[in-house]
């Protein structure tokens, strides 16, 4: 029985390979968080006046709110004056109209992260923003694109070319006071994606960025912005990873969805911080608002994220189901192991009619870590029809960590269906001794097992990211044969 | 809401006890409550339910002898049942019960007289107050049966406690302790019922406490004045090979709250919780259980169901907890919900802590209505639509 | 090919097999007969290296070499192979997905090449015909929802695509009806074969109808009390084991 034990565990301690530094010189504010810092900041991005005003408005408004303590997780208390709030590559004053003309020690770096962006023009079609630390360095295949009339390009980029819509939505989904995070995000932000899908536009290829945070002590703020116009489609791929550090690093990025009629965004997230040693000590705090508006009749928002990482991990990607017939879905992976705590799940809110929502979350906990899952269904006293499916399973490896589940559930419509269903499990001595006996080591019978534990969220995944998230579970997947 | 603190404090230094070591019990729980207070919304546990309709007025205990006219007996147990008026127990009903030697029914505060050794271990806070709610009916300890089975002893025949009310503004709190030596066997069924058109208040618990190897079936039989406030409590502690049926059954009362909370300290004990909520009109029901499992080899199963109608609203909270250690645990929960009008609303939350890792635990929630088709088929067939909708109705209770 | 000598065994410090000496050559085929709690099951698992069960003396030779210092998958890759009693479910993977894994690992545990895709999926197709069992099965999640005699089927299906030298059979013919006995036994004896070994564990002579054993030994309270060729079975049969155990006595 303890031999099993072990050979679990030893699965789990594979170490984060994606630790290093890039010795590339930075242009970084100092530490401290004021009035001042943020119009610097503001000016730095050469932002218009609106933008200005929309930031310093957030950051009043912070000021007023509480540090939020939640229950579920333990962290020591953050100085957000001992943050540096921008940091972006020298060279980038001007920035780069070609690959060619980006500094080969950057693309070197992305290539060590393994997303060369040379071999990625050769793939079939992933556009890359990749963000240098609070900076977007290069955006490639805008012209594909832009044939087609979609619009990505960085945040800071949109703020200039596209101040309209930037207007119509920014805070339309998260509005700046709907949490502590959310305000300093919306003061702070240093940068981030925009999408714009025109109406009937299917997106030619899926759109992706890249994350990482490399200067000590530079909180990262990131801030995504996707609109999907009538009847368009656009699948998202977001995947990060981080350096080995010390101090505790701060990440709370807020993203934003709005879906018109008919329209539909798929939104995956391969999730891959550093989630502190075998002691607890260091590792990202992940601190994300994510939401989705279905605002049109018909449209459809599907969140699907693996989530490996993170010292704390504190999000609840939620829709809100406003346009009938909308569909609102959640797949989720979280895997925590040594001292990691995971609070995620999500939020669907019914409010239009004939409304839909799916929810299949899975959570793995080892070590000595703590996995919750808290997920609100709300059905509003306006949703007819309104329909959930929840499944929650928690697969506990080891004597020594805990999986909790809180799903909230309330219904105001006679006529919805609601149905939940939770599960707890172990991978049993049982089931790994058969795989033995059929000659399968141990570790790949884990690997296995935990495949088929999650497989309900994995095929929900992009193809080249199921790749990457499976590299991350540390097994093989299904898809090819049959 | 501080007044009515004050007016409850007041109340519950009226019931002190004379006895030093009960009243040592009653101050400490006062303490307690003072430091408590009543449950508001910004508690987890009472997110959903709000005291304010009991916090309006303040309810009062009296002592004196009443009898209330009006009252339903359970037919199997007429003249065999121990009747409380109005708060207050009524003697003589206590000595029409035939009970095997070694078997005592007796009032609470006879029994904190005479039976002190077997009594007092069992009042002495065996978990701290969990609310206001709790601590209050600790510090007004004094109306209440102490029932014990002696080991070995297996009765057939139910206890049962009839409990009526007919006054107006009127508070009764009431605490019955169950204990079950080793090996014995008992039924108990509590019955609440009152006057439709008057407000009162109920604030009762009952404990048990369950021996290597006891077996105790329970009946809960919720069917209060529909102005009335009902705030229940049932906790029970399992030793090893034990096992507690529990059944509840809830249709009465304006605003009511039930608390259930099982403990598994020693291994391989079980319990099944069963429960039925009916509200209508604008009734407002909350209930909440919770089962710790303490101990290895234990198994717990939860099925509650709820049928709403009118505007009413349910809420229900079921957690189980896990602890390190309480290997190969079977817990099953499910709450089943039907919603059958417009105006409704239904809160509920199963929930899992889970500090164990080899265990199997499942838990579910649905909330729904009648099935159109199924109502249409028994249409077909000649049953109306009122009908049809008891049938189904049946049937989705029926397995309880 | 397996060679156990005084073969000791404890579960939680509880004693089951108290001192087992059994030969089985190339190309026999053993029955282990014996009452409820003799121990026949914990002998099949030990052979398999159940990490709950300890080898408190004795030794087990495989193939001239030490079987106990094993791990399972090492003997599973050395050739052994032990179908279950009660075939454990693992949902989410497929029975395909685990064949495939397995199968590859057996072959390359042996230093051989392993088979892609293409060519285990016709490979894997062949077994199931030899079993008569519908394709549709390969893609269902291991034992989820099997009945008894399909989980039964589906062990035997795993040692037709394993091809071991050694394969131990735990009571698995309790449980079928006379057609999945037939097609179990079908595929048994279509493995048969000089340099392959198998050890039948059942508790009923009924097996033996169907496939035919070289040797017969009868196991009561964690030791071999009689050994002898296929005529025992029918005097079992006729006397039960209540005989044998009070010849014993005597």
């Amino acid at each position: 029985m303890a031999r099993n034990n072990d050979q679990i565990h030893t699965l789990l301690e594979k170490d984060y390979q994606h630790g290093f530094v890039t010795d590339i010189e930075v242009d970084t504010f100092l530490p401290g968080l004021d009035e001042d810092v943020i119009r610097q900041l503001s000016f730095v991005k050469g932002e218009p006046e609106f933008m200005l005003e929309w930031r310093l408005k957030a950051y009043r408004h912070w000021l007023t709110m509480p540090t939020p303590t939640w229950s579920s997780v333990h962290y020591p208390p953050i100085d957000f004056q001992a943050i540096s709030y921008y940091s972006a590559p020298k060279q980038l004053k001007d920035r780069p109209k070609s690959l060619a003309e980006v500094d080969p020690l950057l693309l070197e770096t992305y290539e060590k992260l393994g997303i060369p962006l040379i071999e990625q023009e050769m793939l079939a079609g992933v556009a890359v923003d990749a963000v240098f630390d609070s900076v977007s360095v290069a955006t490639t295949f805008k012209a594909k694109l832009a044939e087609k009339g979609v619009i990505f390009c960085p945040f800071s980029e949109a703020v200039h070319e596209h101040p309209d819509l930037m207007r119509q939505y920014l805070g339309s989904v998260v509005p700046y006071r709907d949490n502590f995070y959310a305000a300093l995000n919306s003061a702070v932000f240093s940068d981030g994606s925009f999408v714009y899908i025109p109406k009937g536009v299917r997106c030619p290829m899926e759109l992706s960025t890249y994350f990482r945070i490399n200067q000590a002590a530079t909180g990262q703020f990131e801030r995504t912005l996707i609109i999907a116009d009538d009847d368009s489609y656009v699948s998202y791929l977001e995947g990060c990873t981080a350096p080995m550090r010390d101090e505790n690093q701060l990440h709370a990025a807020v993203v934003e969805l709005v879906a018109l009629d008919g329209a539909q965004i798929k939104y995956s997230t391969v999730q891959n911080w550093y989630p502190g040693d075998k002691d607890g000590k260091g590792g990202i705090y992940n601190f994300v608002t994510k939401r989705g508006a279905c605002r049109g009749k018909a449209s459809k928002i599907s969140w699907t994220q693996i989530e490996t990482g993170s010292a704390i991990t504190w999000k609840y990607p939620s829709v809100i189901l406003k346009g009938d017939d909308s569909v609102g879905e959640f797949y989720s992976v979280a895997v925590t192991n040594n001292h990691q705590q995971a609070d995620t799940g999500t939020k669907m809110i019914h409010l239009g009619k004939n409304t839909r929502s799916t929810i299949i979350s899975k959570g793995i906990s080892a070590g000595v870590s703590h996995n919750a899952y808290r997920g609100l269904v709300n059905i509003l006293p306006t949703a007819v029809n309104a329909r959930n499916y929840t499944q929650c399973d928690s697969l506990l490896m080891g004597s020594h960590c805990s999986a909790h589940t809180f799903p909230y559930i309330e219904v105001k419509h006679p006529s919805a269906q609601v149905e939940h269903e939770a599960s707890t499990s172990k991978i049993s001595e049982e089931q790994l001794f058969y795989c033995q006996q059929r000659g399968i080591s141990s570790e790949d019978a884990v690997s296995m097992i935990v495949n088929g534990f999650c497989k309900q969220v994995l095929k929900e995944l992009p193809m080249e990211f199921a790749v990457e998230a499976t590299k991350l579970l540390g097994i093989s997947l299904e898809g090819a044969v049959g | 809401m501080s007044e009515f603190v004050a007016f409850y404090e007041a109340q519950a230094k009226d019931a002190f006890s004379d006895i030093p070591w009960l009243l040592d019990i009653q101050q400490k729980a006062l303490n307690d409550f003072l430091r408590l207070g009543f449950p508001n919304k910004h508690q987890e546990d009472w997110k959903y339910t709000s005291l304010a309709p009991f916090l309006k007025n303040s309810f009062a205990v009296d002592k004196s002898k009443s009898i209330v006219k009006e009252r339903s007996n359970i037919p199997f147990a007429a003249g065999k049942t121990i009747h409380f008026c109005n708060g207050q127990l009524v003697e003589e009903t206590l000595a029409a019960i035939p009970l095997p030697n070694g078997v005592l029914v007796n009032s609470l505060r006879k029994a904190c007289v005479q039976h002190k050794d077997k009594l007092q271990p069992f009042l002495t806070s065996f978990f701290p107050a969990r609310d206001g709610v709790h601590a209050l009916n600790t510090a007004m300890l004094d109306q209440g049966l102490f029932i014990y089975v002696p080991a070995d002893v297996l009765l057939d025949e139910p206890i049962v406690i009839s409990h009526a009310q007919d006054k107006s503004h009127q508070a009764s709190f009431i605490r019955h302790v169950v204990i079950l030596e080793p090996g014995s066997r008992a039924t108990v069924i509590e019955d609440y019922q009152g006057d439709d058109l008057v407000e009162y208040h109920t604030n009762t618990m009952t404990t048990i406490h369950l021996s290597a190897s006891s077996h105790l079936t329970h009946y809960k039989i919720q069917r209060e004045g529909k102005l009335s406030h009902h705030l229940g409590q049932l906790s029970a502690v399992l030793a090893t090979g034990s096992q507690l049926d529990s059944h509840s059954f809830s249709i009465g009362g304006q605003l009511v709250r039930s608390d259930t909370s099982i403990h598994f300290q020693e291994p391989n004990a079980s319990c099944l919780m069963n429960g039925i909520y009916a509200p209508t009109g604008k009734q407002h029901m909350d209930h909440h259980t919770e089962v710790i499992h303490n101990a290895p080899d234990c198994h717990s199963e939860q099925d509650y169901k709820g049928v709403l109608n009118g505007q009413s609203r349910a809420v229900f909270n079921g957690r189980v907890i896990v602890a390190k250690g309480a290997y190969h645990t079977r817990a099953e929960q499910q709450n089943k919900n039907l919603l059958l009008s417009t105006g409704t609303e239904v809160d509920t939350k199963p929930q899992l802590e889970i500090f164990a890792d080899d265990v199997s635990c499942t838990h579910g929630a649905t909330v729904g209505q009648l099935d159109e088709e199924a109502l249409f088929y028994l249409a077909t067939r000649g049953i109306g639509r009122a009908d049809a909708s008891r049938y189904l109705v049946q049937a989705f209770v029926g397995e309880n | 090919m397996l060679d156990i000598n005084q073969l000791k065994v404890s579960i939680s410090d509880k004693s089951i097999l108290k001192g087992i000496d059994l030969k089985v050559g190339a190309g026999e085929v053993h029955v282990i007969m014996g009452p409820n709690g003799s121990g026949k099951s914990t002998l099949s698992k030990v052979l398999a290296g159940h990490p709950a069960y300890q080898v408190t003396g004795g030794t087990i030779e495989y193939n001239g070499c030490d079987l106990i210092p094993l791990a399972p998958e090492e003997r599973a890759r050395a050739g052994l192979f032990m179908s279950f009693q009660y075939p454990v479910e693992i949902p989410g993977v497929t029975n395909i997905n685990f064949l495939k894994a397995a199968v590859n690992a057996v072959l390359t545990g042996q230093g051989k090449k392993s088979l892609d895709a293409i060519e285990f999926l016709s490979f894997i197709r062949e077994k199931c015909k030899l079993l008569d069992m519908d394709e549709s099965f390969l893609y269902r999640s291991i034992n989820e929802g099997f009945s008894g005699g399909e989980k039964k089927r589906n062990e035997i299906l795993q040692m037709a695509a394993l091809e071991p030298k050694l394969a131990i059979l735990d009571e698995t013919d309790s449980g079928l009806d006379i057609d999945a006995l037939r097609v179990i036994s079908g595929g048994v004896n279509a493995m048969r074969s000089p340099s392959r070994s198998i050890i039948l564990v059942t508790h009923y002579q009924r097996l033996l109808n169907y496939i035919e054993p070289d040797f017969i030994h009868v196991l009561s309270d964690g030791r071999i009390i009689k050994s002898g060729d296929k005529s025992l079975a029918l005097e079992l049969e006729d006397k039960g084991y209540s005989w044998l155990k009070e010849s014993e006595e005597v």
